[in-house]
C-alpha cells in the first residue's frame, strides 16, 4: 500500500477542482496568500497571516531512513521491464556495479528486494553485487591506483608518491544483466 | 529444466530519477530559474545560510525555498518569516529529496516569478547524494564541529557537489579541525570543487558564497 503512495507522490489530500488539496469553501476561507496546504486540520497553526508556506506530506513509509529502499525499487524497476520485454517467466539473479563511494548495505538491499519482489517474476531472485574500488590517478606520472578510503588518510601515488591525484572510479551505480528463465 | 538466459541491462540504477532530474532542470532553464540543491548534516547550518543568502540577495533576486523534513515545518516557518514563498516538503520517513519530489514542489511555486529555488535537503551527508533533483547546482555544508575527517567518511557527497561551505568558523580556534588537511582531502574527491569558509553566526564570508552564486547564477540563465 505505502508502496504504491510512494511511487505516485501524491499530494496528501488533494481534493480535485481545489486549488491545494483543501475543499473548495475551506480555502477560500484562508489567507489569500497562502500557497498550498497539505492537510487541512493543520490549517490553523500552520498559516499565519503572512507566512506563505506550502505544505506537502508524502505517505509515511513502512521503513524508517534507508535509501536503499528507493534504490531498490529502482533495480526491481528496470529488472521487471527487461525481463517483460524478454518474456521471461522468472527473474533468478541481478547483477549490479556498486562503486564503494555509494554507502548500500549489501543486506538490507537484499531485504528490501525480497520484500518489494513478492508475488513477481522477481520473487526470489538473489542480487549478486559487485562493488568497485575507488580508483585515483596519478596527476604526476599517469599511475592508476585503487585506494580504500576508509581506511587511509593520505592519498598517495604509490609510484611516485605524488599527491595531485584524481578520482577515475568508484561512483558506479548501474545494472549490468539479469538472469532469466 | 529450462534454460537461463542472460539479458543486458546496462542501465543506471536510478534512470528514473536521473531522467526526471535532468527534464526539471531543463525546464527550469527554459523559465530562467536557476535552482541550487543544498545538503548536510542536520545541525551544520542549512537552514542558517540558506536566510543569510536570502538577506544578502534582497533586490537582486527574487526567491523561494523547498524545505525538506522528515515530519515538520520549523524551517519553512523561518523562511516565511523573511517573506519568501516556501514549501515544506515533509518525506515521512525518506532520507533524502528526489527529483519526482521536488517536481512536485515547483508545481506549488509560481514559477514565473522568481529567478532562484533553494532546496534545503534532507539533514544527512549519505542518501541525498545519490539523488539527482534537477538541481542547476549542488553545494554542501559542513560545520567545523563535524571535524576534518569526514571526506574519508562521506567520500560520494563531497565527489558530487560544486561548492563547499565550511561553516562555524567562528568555532575554528576552539577545536582540533585542520583546515589545510580538510582542504587537500576535499580536493583529491573532487578538484574542481569551489571551497567557502564562513560563519553565518557573526557573517564572515557570506559576501565571497553570495558573489560565487550570482555567478553561477549569471553563467547559468544569462
Ligand atoms: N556558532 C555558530 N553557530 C551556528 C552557525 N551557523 C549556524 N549555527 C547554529 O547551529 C544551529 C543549527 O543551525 P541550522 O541552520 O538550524 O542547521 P540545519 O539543521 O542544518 O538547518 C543553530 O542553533 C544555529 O544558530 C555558525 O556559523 N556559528
Ligand atoms: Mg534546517
Ligand atoms: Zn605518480
Amino acid at each position: 500500500m505505502y508502496f504504491a503512495n510512494r511511487l505516485g507522490y501524491d499530494v496528501h489530500g488533494r481534493v480535485p477542482g481545489s486549488p491545494f488539496g483543501v475543499p473548495e469553501s475551506a480555502w477560500s476561507a484562508l489567507p489569500a496568500n497562502t500557497i498550498s496546504l497539505a492537510k487541512y486540520n493543520d490549517a490553523a497553526d500552520k498559516v499565519s497571516g503572512r507566512s506563505r508556506i506550502g505544505i506537502i506530506t508524502f505517505q509515511e513509509q513502512v521503513f524508517g531512513e534507508m535509501h536503499e529502499l528507493a534504490v531498490t525499487e529502482s533495480i526491481l524497476k528496470v529488472a521487471l521491464r527487461h525481463a517483460n520485454e524478454a518474456k521471461a517467466e522468472k527473474i533468478i539473479r541481478i547483477h549490479l556495479r556498486i562503486g564503494c563511494l555509494s554507502d548500500v548495505s549489501d543486506e538490507w538491499l537484499q531485504r528490501y528486494f525480497d520484500f518489494l519482489s513478492k508475488d513477481s517474476i522477481a520473487e526470489k531472485a538473489e542480487l549478486s553485487i559487485e562493488h568497485v574500488p575507488a580508483v585515483f590517478c596519478c596527476g604526476d606520472c599517469g599511475e592508476s591506483f585503487p585506494f580504500n578510503l576508509r581506511e587511509m588518510s593520505n592519498i598517495q601515488c604509490p609510484q611516485c608518491k605524488g599527491s595531485k591525484v584524481t578520482l577515475i572510479s568508484g561512483r558506479e551505480y548501474f545494472i549490468k544483466d539479469i538472469e532469466v528463465m | 529444466m529450462q534454460e537461463v538466459n542472460v539479458i543486458e541491462v546496462k542501465e543506471e540504477i536510478l534512470a528514473d530519477n536521473d531522467k526526471r532530474a535532468a527534464d526539471v532542470r531543463e525546464r527550469l532553464h527554459k523559465q530562467g530559474v536557476f535552482m541550487l540543491n543544498i545538503m548536510a548534516s542536520p545541525g551544520s547550518g542549512k537552514t542558517s545560510l540558506i536566510l543569510q543568502t536570502l538577506r544578502s540577495l534582497k533586490g537582486h533576486s527574487r526567491a523561494a525555498v523547498i524545505e525538506g523534513d522528515i515530519d515538520s515545518s520549523v524551517d519553512a516557518e523561518k523562511v516565511a518569516k523573511e517573506e519568501i514563498p516556501a514549501i515544506q516538503l515533509r518525506t515521512g520517513g525518506a532520507c533524502h529529496l528526489d527529483a519526482f519530489m521536488i517536481e512536485k514542489a515547483l508545481n506549488e511555486l509560481d514559477i514565473d516569478k522568481l529567478d532562484l529555488v533553494i532546496i534545503e535537503n534532507i539533514g544527512n551527508l549519505v542518501c541525498p547524494a545519490e539523488f539527482d533533483t534537477g538541481a542547476a547546482r549542488n553545494a554542501m555544508i559542513l560545520s567545523v564541529p563535524e571535524g576534518d575527517d569526514k571526506p574519508l567518511k562521506y567520500p560520494l557527497m563531497f565527489s558530487v557537489c560544486d561548492a563547499l561551505v565550511v561553516n562555524k568558523i567562528d568555532y575554528l580556534g576552539l577545536s582540533d579541525f585542520n583546515m589545510q588537511v580538510f582542504r587537500e582531502r576535499v580536493r583529491k574527491l573532487n578538484p574542481k570543487i569551489s571551497i567557502f569558509e564562513v560563519s553565518c553566526k557573526t557573517g564572515e564570508g557570506i559576501p565571497d558564497w553570495v558573489e560565487w552564486l550570482k555567478e553561477q547564477m549569471a553563467a547559468k540563465i544569462g
